[in-house]
Parts: structure tokens; sequence; C-alpha cells
């Protein structure tokens, strides 16, 4: 079946608990609905909510929107920029266990090596500079 | 970087390397990502990475019950106002830089505290995005600092008529010193994008009466008495469902699957146009030292015009996902 983004981005959202996800089949199964029911008939405090609109607690580190903009911190959001699209795309339809293709793993190997002529290198003592280079620090 | 190397020696670009995507090896040539930039900067210039944070979220204890009982709210929902896929939404707001990288800097390795270089460089403005469970991608809402129109890009930046004539987004200010969406900005959103996605469907599905359900976090405008008041006097038939505060990571569709494709290729916009800028001023002449970033807030405010739509598309656009899922 054809999954798209958004539809994957609803079906990551988990309770914990196997087949439960905000994905239109989960919550119209009858799984969720006899979960419901019994959560019903064992909680009345539960029942009592289902009819209020209510907000669920407060956000820790809720940035006040009076602050001024020269005060408020820079929130990072870890985004790799030479990251492809379709890698991006990748890592979200995979949903878990999908190996960072970072270039922490990249390794020089091929014949095509003799295409990097660095400006300050021959073609023979770039590859090998490149390939010293890149293994030096490595974390 | 990638300005240099493109100028200076692109070849660079077609040394083969072996890289592990998904599990797999795969041929491909090198790319100038992050990580090489950061370690040629440690091991060339001898900089390290600087950052300013804010300190995380901390999930409550109880987590699994409370995701649980928003999970079966929902399910009651949709089972007593008898809810199809379009008629719920999620909505969330994101920051987007004008500058790519701005909450970090480098500096020499061995110092300390390091101020983040140029606070006028972290400008950016709020994004308003709204996903559907049936998968449509609702218009974007961009609010922007200042109190005129003056605040907003241009009618005659990049993409400018495409975005909001063709695609329906809303450039709005926030009539304050600052991004943050206001109660304003949020009624507007309200009025201008949300009630009029749900409006369409109940007319194409000729449901007049449809109850809706939005899904939206705990932030402090949301949860105010003042807009849940103006929520149910004006749009009774749109019920609000709340994220638990300190789960959007984890129950927030839009945060969980859509805001890091989407901010990456926000941010990969961004990087071309600075790419464009660097290797046109290389190619005139001008020295590495010499480059010159843009950072004029109306030019970058415009051109941010194109990163929106280039954003949108990517999270969008089946035939990427189609092609990705081909590739795996």
């Amino acid at each position: 079946m054809f999954t798209d983004c958004v539809s994957q981005a609803f079906k990551l959202c988990l309770t914990g608990e196997e087949g439960c996800d905000l994905s239109y089949n989960s919550l119209t199964s009858e799984k969720a609905k006899t979960k419901l029911a019994e959560r019903m008939k064992n909680s009345q405090e539960f029942s009592s909510t289902l009819f209020r609109v209510e907000p669920i607690g407060t956000e820790d580190n809720e940035v006040d929107a009076d602050e001024d903009e020269e005060d408020s911190t820079i929130e990072y959001d870890e985004i790799d920029s030479s990251k492809t699209l379709d890698e991006e795309i990748g890592d979200l339809m995979t949903v878990s266990g999908v190996d960072d293709p970072s270039d922490e793993g990249e390794v020089c190997v091929g014949t095509d090596l003799d295409q990097f002529i660095g400006y300050e290198f021959s073609t023979q003592a770039a590859t090998a500079a490149w390939m010293n280079w890149n293994a030096k620090g490595s974390h | 970087m990638i300005g240099i190397i493109v100028s200076h020696a692109p070849q660079m670009f077609k040394v083969t390397v072996m890289r592990k995507v998904h599990g797999r090896y795969l041929w491909d040539h090198f790319q100038c990502r992050d990580s090489f930039v950061t370690k040629f900067l440690r091991l060339e210039m001898k900089w390290s990475l600087r950052r300013s944070t804010r300190p995380g979220k901390k999930t409550p204890d109880n987590i699994q019950e409370i995701l649980t009982d928003t999970f079966l709210r929902l399910v009651w929902a949709i089972s007593k106002f008898n809810i199809r896929a379009v008629f719920l939404v999620n909505s969330d707001q994101t920051f987007v830089y004008y500058c790519a990288g701005a909450a970090d800097t480098y500096a020499p390795i061995g110092s300390k505290q390091v101020e983040v270089v140029g606070k006028d460089e972290k400008r950016g403005f709020t994004l308003m995005v709204g996903i559907s469970l049936s998968g449509e991608v609702l218009p974007f809402q961009a609010i922007f600092a200042g109190k005129s129109k003056g605040s907003l890009p241009t009618p005659g930046a990049p993409g400018y008529s495409k975005a909001t004539e063709v695609l329906g987004f809303r450039f709005e200010s926030s009539k304050t010193d600052n991004h943050w969406s206001t109660i304003n900005t949020m009624k507007s959103y309200v009025t201008n994008i949300l009630a009029p996605y749900f409006e369409s469907h109940r007319k194409q599905l000729d449901l007049p009466n449809q109850i809706c359900i939005w899904q939206i976090d705990c932030w402090s405008v949301h949860r105010s008495l003042e807009f849940r008041s103006w929520m149910s006097a004006t749009f009774p038939w749109i019920r609000i469902h709340f994220i638990p505060a300190n789960c959007t990571g984890l129950f927030q569709p839009c945060d969980v699957g859509i805001q890091r494709v989407l901010k990456l290729a926000i941010r990969r916009s961004a990087l071309k146009d600075i790419v464009d800028h660097t290797t046109s001023q290389l190619n005139s002449g001008v020295t590495p030292n010499q480059i010159i970033f843009e950072k004029k807030l109306p030019v970058v405010r415009d051109r941010s015009v194109q990163w929106l739509i280039n954003g949108y598309e990517a999270i969008n656009n089946p035939e990427i996902v189609q092609k990705v899922i081909l590739l795996m």
C-alpha cells in the first residue's frame, strides 16, 4: 500500500502499545474500540473527560510570547543540511532501525579516485592525501 | 565551503566513496556534509563547534498511560462523530531561520564562554504547518516580526504569486517586535486556512454539519481561555484535541514526521542561495576571505518565499516518496 509522508507522520505517533498509533486504521480498529470500552468501564474519571476539551499540562521551556527576540534562546534543530531529501524521507518511511547515512562510515575506494585533483596535489598524491586526511581524527 | 570547492576544486565532488545508506553500501560521490565541514574546521583550522542550546523537555513518568488516554479520546471522538480522515488536522508551529546554522558558531579550540556570533543572524519567522489524517498538507501561515506590511515578503519576491495564489500561503505580521504567533494570528489561521479546508471537504462530501477535529499542542496561546472561548463561539463544530504537554516529540504528527523533512528542504534551499551567491562572487574575482554573505533582512525574507514553496512540495509530493520507496 502506498504511504505518503503525512500518513507516515501519524503512524509514527505511538502510545507504546502494539497497534495503537494515530493512523486512521488504528484509531478506527476494533482493538481500539474494545480498549476504549474497557477504559470507560473501569474509569469514571476518564469517561468524564471525553466531552470536555481541556489542555493536558503545560509545556516545559515554553517561550514567552512577550519575550524580546534578542533575549530568547536559540533552539538547535540538528538538521544535517547535506543530507538529501530522499535520504531524510527514506529514514521517515523506514520507521525505525535505520542506519544514519552520515559520512562517518564513508570510505574512499575505487579507481575513480584518480579523478580527484586537488590543486596542490598530483593525481596520485591526492588519492593518498585524501585517504590519510580522512582517516585522521575520526570520532 | 561548498562555494569555494565548486569554484576552486570542483573535481572533489567526483571522488568516489562508499556510503552506508539504510543498511546498504552504495557507491556515491563525495558530498560536503556537515560532518565533513566540522572535521575540516577542527583538524585544519583548530576550531571547535559552539552551540547554544536549551534544556530538553522532561517526558512525564506515566507517559504510556497519558498517551493511551489521548489515543482513546480520539478513538471515542472519531467513533462518536463519525469522523473521516479528512476531518482531522494536526497543526504545529516551527521556527525557520533565515541564516542556516544560526545556532552555531566556531571558535579556536580551548577558548571558553564563546558568544554565539551575531544575534541578528538568528532572525527568522514562525511557520504554522497543518496536515490532515488523510494525507493532505494545508497551506502554510508564516508569521513575521513587525507591525506593518513592510515586515512581510514583497509581492516581487521569487515565487510570491505561486505561494499566495496557487498554494494559498498566508504571510502575516505578528504586530509585535517578535515573530511569535499571537492569539490574533491563531484566529487568522483558523479563519483563513483551517476552517476553509474543513468547509471545502464538508461541501465536497455533502456533510454540512460534520464535526471536525483539530489536534494542537498545549502552547500558552492554544490553551488560553480566551482562544478556547473564541473557538467554541465562532467554530463550535471544530473540536480541539490537545496533545499532552511535553509529549510533542512522541505524539505530535507534525513534529514526529514532517518538520525534519520540511526543515531540511528549507535549509537546502537557503544553502543553495548562499552557494549561488558565493560562487558568483568568486567567479567575479572576489577572494574567499572577502566573500560577503547577504544578510539584509528584506533580501533574505524575500528569498524565504521560495524556500517555503520547496518545503511544501517536499512534504506534499507523492512522487518523491514513491521514488524513495522504490529505492528501498
